[in-house]
């Protein structure tokens, strides 16, 4: 007993041997339908052009085109501009392209442009492709195919042409808008940024003139002054002291001249008759204070008068006698000479005095100095802060100027390398040709295809007519449903009766496919009948006729 | 319904007891008749405590068994292995199991029940000394009698209605131990459950002898409720199946229907399958 489920090759066998003549008849006819189908699809013919994808003819090293998006990207792009709807409709139009369909079946353009963009299409030739500067292999878009299907072989010439042309005008188009873009757009940047630089400079210039004297390039030179003043005032102190001390000294001279004369007078009443001389050498001298006053120790004017005051005080040093008057007694000699000496002691006193007034005006105005100054010197840190954040603007946007700059210069190259077409370009390889040969249907592999599928939903059916029955057809079976052994299996008792009847049937039915097959030769081969001419309907009704009259045993059963 | 029944077999006893030279009785014994005219072969053994006296015999013409696709009387008959087979089977059951009186069915009709019944019976009294009984129990279409070109008189059914005795309805033909009780075409009748006691009744008569077989050549188990009327009173069944023609389905019902009854096994008729080698 087989123990395996399911169906054993010769129970498949037994089914085919059994089922033969309805498996026949059925794949026959199968067979036939479908290859009527076959034959009858419209041929669609196809023609394709090609167009190269060249690459730049000049290194990329030195002269790097602005078009930056891949060939493979730039085809769909402009497959997506060139398929616009009323470019498909203008080329509907112009070569009547769906005449039949559009007046026929009053198909809509915009349908019929849709259809168009179902018979058209695009094949990218991919090549491998190794990188010099990486030595990696990458695959590239080398050329690309446009293709365009049509009934008519004449018509997928021409649209296809059309088509090809569209796509390298597209191209080129886009192309120079894309370089033209790149070029207004860094021009535009490039103004921009001279705007900006513009101003900034200009707010560096307020600033400098806001700020003089606090900026930091000033800052040594400020300190320097600082010091140097300082300095000046220490000096003009120390003079100051020694003035104050000679003040002293000279106010003591004159007190004690002053007594000496009074003592003298009241001795002597004669009041000696002053010194013209003497004099002439207070006037000199208040003359010379004035003078030192009013400018610096080395001013000429001073340095004159000085030496005049002291050759004045020579001559009364070394001619003690004023000559007009020699013969003047002693008392009165004394008297003057106290007289002068006095005289002289103002005179320096009061000098003094000037010269300590002077020196403190001039104190006074360096004392402001240094205050300004130091309000310069320390307002410098803030301002150095201010006005470096201005010159790094300024430094920052000069350079954005200059980088744009130098890139406008290579978009001018790139631009005449475009223009005199030296860049990445597409180039008709192969125009459309006439196409000859139906591009589909494949009709050798469709009617390969038919016969397979004849045959297996032939056997699907003859499978499916045992199934449906549910007789029993093995002992497997029998047992199965019985539950019991199968004691005997008893073969068909074929009696002589049997016998002639069957080979009877035999006959009459190998002679009805005999006739019937050179009938099928005769039409085929006298009347050159092709298969596409063969009307479907015309072949059942034969069929059917000769069903009639032939017993097949496939009908009769059941 | 019972009443009748008691009577029926008390008048049974009592033909049996007061007329136990007779030949008209319930319980029959097989004996070979003395002469044999056109003994188909074979070698005639065994002994018979009783002998027939009034039974009726005729000459079966091999031309026509062999029309009727009888074949197991001849040796060299390619089918005839198979009912050797199917023979050696049964005598198996029989002497193991005790399985004297065999019922032949079908899930339905025509799948060859008395062309087989007839093989087999056939096939049994060729091989051994066995005695076999073969009845048509197919009541409303009996065809034995036509497969074997015999007359017919009285058949079961006058058998079971108590109209004559056995030794009126039981023939022989020219095949040795052989027994036939053929179906009278005319009384077209069902059987019902008086018939069915009265068949126990034969059935407990033909035993008697240890060395004869009843083999039943039923109506089919579907669509007929006399059938298992009979089956519960024999012994073994077995079930013709008709390939490619019988359903699995019907298989299954039949099967259901016989659950009470033992089946033996199936036989697998028109088979283009290659033979079982069980």
């Amino acid at each position: 007993m087989e123990q395996e489920e399911g169906l054993p090759i010769s129970d498949l066998i037994s089914l085919l041997w059994r089922r033969k003549w309805l498996f026949l008849l059925s794949t026959f006819l199968l067979l036939l339908a479908s290859l009527i189908v076959v034959f009858k699809i419209p041929p669609t013919y196809r023609a394709t052009g090609q167009i190269l994808v060249e690459q730049q003819e000049i290194p990329t090293q030195w002269v790097n085109s602005t078009v930056a998006s891949y060939a493979d990207e730039r085809i769909q792009a402009i497959g997506q501009r060139v398929l616009t709807t009323s470019n498909l409709v203008s080329l509907i139009e112009k070569l009547g392209v769906y005449n039949q369909e559009r007046y026929a079946n009053n198909l809509s353009l915009e349908a019929l442009a849709a259809r168009m963009r179902q018979n058209f299409s695009v094949e990218n030739v991919r090549a491998s492709i190794r990188d010099r500067n990486t030595g990696q292999t990458a695959s590239a878009t080398v050329a690309f195919r446009i293709s365009f299907d049509h009934p008519s072989p004449e018509v997928a010439q021409d649209v296809a042409t059309e088509l090809v042309n569209l796509y390298l005008a597209e191209n080129v188009q886009s192309r120079t808008k894309a370089i033209t873009d790149t070029r207004q757009f860094l021009e535009s940047e490039a103004d921009r940024l001279e705007k900006s630089l513009a101003q900034i400079e200009e707010k560096i210039s307020v600033f400098k003139e806001e700020n003089l004297g606090a900026l930091p390039e000033h800052q040594s030179l400020n300190i320097t002054a600082y010091q140097r003043t300082e300095q000046q005032i220490d000096e003009i102190d120390r003079t100051l002291d020694s003035l104050g001390e000679r003040k002293i000294i000279l106010e003591a001279g004159i007190d004690s001249a002053r007594r000496f004369l009074e003592s003298g007078r009241s001795n002597t009443d004669t009041v000696a008759e002053a010194d013209p001389r003497q004099v002439r050498l207070e006037t000199l001298e208040s003359e010379l204070s004035n003078l030192e006053s009013r400018y610096s120790d080395e001013h000429p004017d001073v340095i004159k008068k000085r030496r005049e005051v002291a050759a004045l005080r020579e001559q009364i040093a070394t001619e003690p006698e004023y000559p007009g008057r020699v013969d003047t007694t002693i008392v009165n000699a004394v008297s003057e000479q106290g007289d002068s000496s006095l005289v002289r002691l103002n005179t320096e006193l009061a000098s003094a005095i000037s010269e300590e007034d002077s020196l403190r005006v001039r104190r006074n105005d360096l004392v402001g100095k240094l205050a300004e100054l130091d309000v310069l010197i320390n307002k410098t840190p803030e301002v150095e802060r201010e006005y470096k954040s201005l010159i790094r603007d300024h430094e920052n946007t000069q350079a954005k100027y200059n980088d744009i700059r130098g890139k406008q210069n290579s978009a001018r190259v790139s631009e005449s390398l475009e223009l005199e077409q030296k860049g990445e370009r597409f180039t008709l390889l192969e125009p459309p040709l006439l196409p000859e040969i139906p591009h589909k249907p494949n009709r050798k592999k469709l009617s390969i295809l038919a016969l397979g599928a004849s045959l297996f939903s032939s056997f699907g059916l003859i499978f499916g007519v045992d199934w449906m029955q549910g007789k029993v057809r093995s002992v497997r079976q029998l047992e199965r449903a019985s539950g019991v052994p199968m004691l005997a299996s008893i073969g068909n008792i074929v009696t002589q009766s049997d016998v002639r009847k069957r080979s009877r049937r035999r006959l009459l039915f190998l002679s009805l496919i005999l006739i019937f097959l050179g009938a099928l030769a005769f039409m085929f081969n006298f009347y050159e009948i092709k298969a596409e001419d063969v009307n479907p309907a015309e072949i059942k009704r034969f069929f059917n006729s000769w069903l009639d009259k032939i017993n097949l045993p496939v009908l009769n059963r059941g | 319904m019972v009443e009748k029944i008691k009577l029926a077999l008390e008048r049974a006893y009592k033909e049996r007891e007061g007329n136990s030279q007779k030949t008209v009785s319930t319980t029959v014994s097989l004996s070979e008749p003395k002469v044999e005219p056109q003994s188909i072969g074979g070698t005639v053994t065994g002994s018979f405590t009783h002998s027939l006296t009034d039974s009726r015999y005729s000459v079966v013409d091999t031309d026509k068994l062999a029309r009727n696709r009888i074949v197991t009387y001849d040796d060299t008959n390619e089918h005839a292995e198979s009912f050797r087979l199917l023979r050696t089977q049964l005598l198996h059951y029989i002497e193991t199991a005790g399985v004297s009186t065999i019922g032949i069915t079908s899930p339905a009709g025509s799948d060859g029940k008395t062309i087989v019944s007839l093989n087999l019976a056939i096939s049994m009294v060729r091989s051994s000394d066995i005695n076999v009984v073969l009845v048509d129990g197919d009541l409303a279409t009996p065809s034995v009698d036509k497969l074997l070109g015999l007359d017919v008189t009285f058949g079961l059914v006058d058998l079971l209605n108590n109209h004559v005795g056995l030794s009126e309805v039981l023939q022989r033909v020219s095949i040795p131990n052989l027994w036939i009780i053929p179906g009278r075409r005319e009384a077209v009748n069902l059987m019902d459950k008086r018939h069915a006691s009265r068949v126990e009744e034969l059935v407990d008569g033909f035993s008697i002898s240890d060395r004869s077989i009843v083999i039943v050549d039923l109506p089919p188990v579907l669509g007929r409720d006399d059938t298992l009327a009979f089956t519960t009173y024999l012994d073994g069944i077995l079930l013709v199946v008709q390939e490619g023609e019988t359903k699995t389905e019907e298989v299954e019902r039949a099967m259901n229907l016989l659950k009470q009854c033992n089946v033996l096994g199936t036989v697998l008729n028109k088979s283009t399958q290659k033979q079982s080698t069980r």
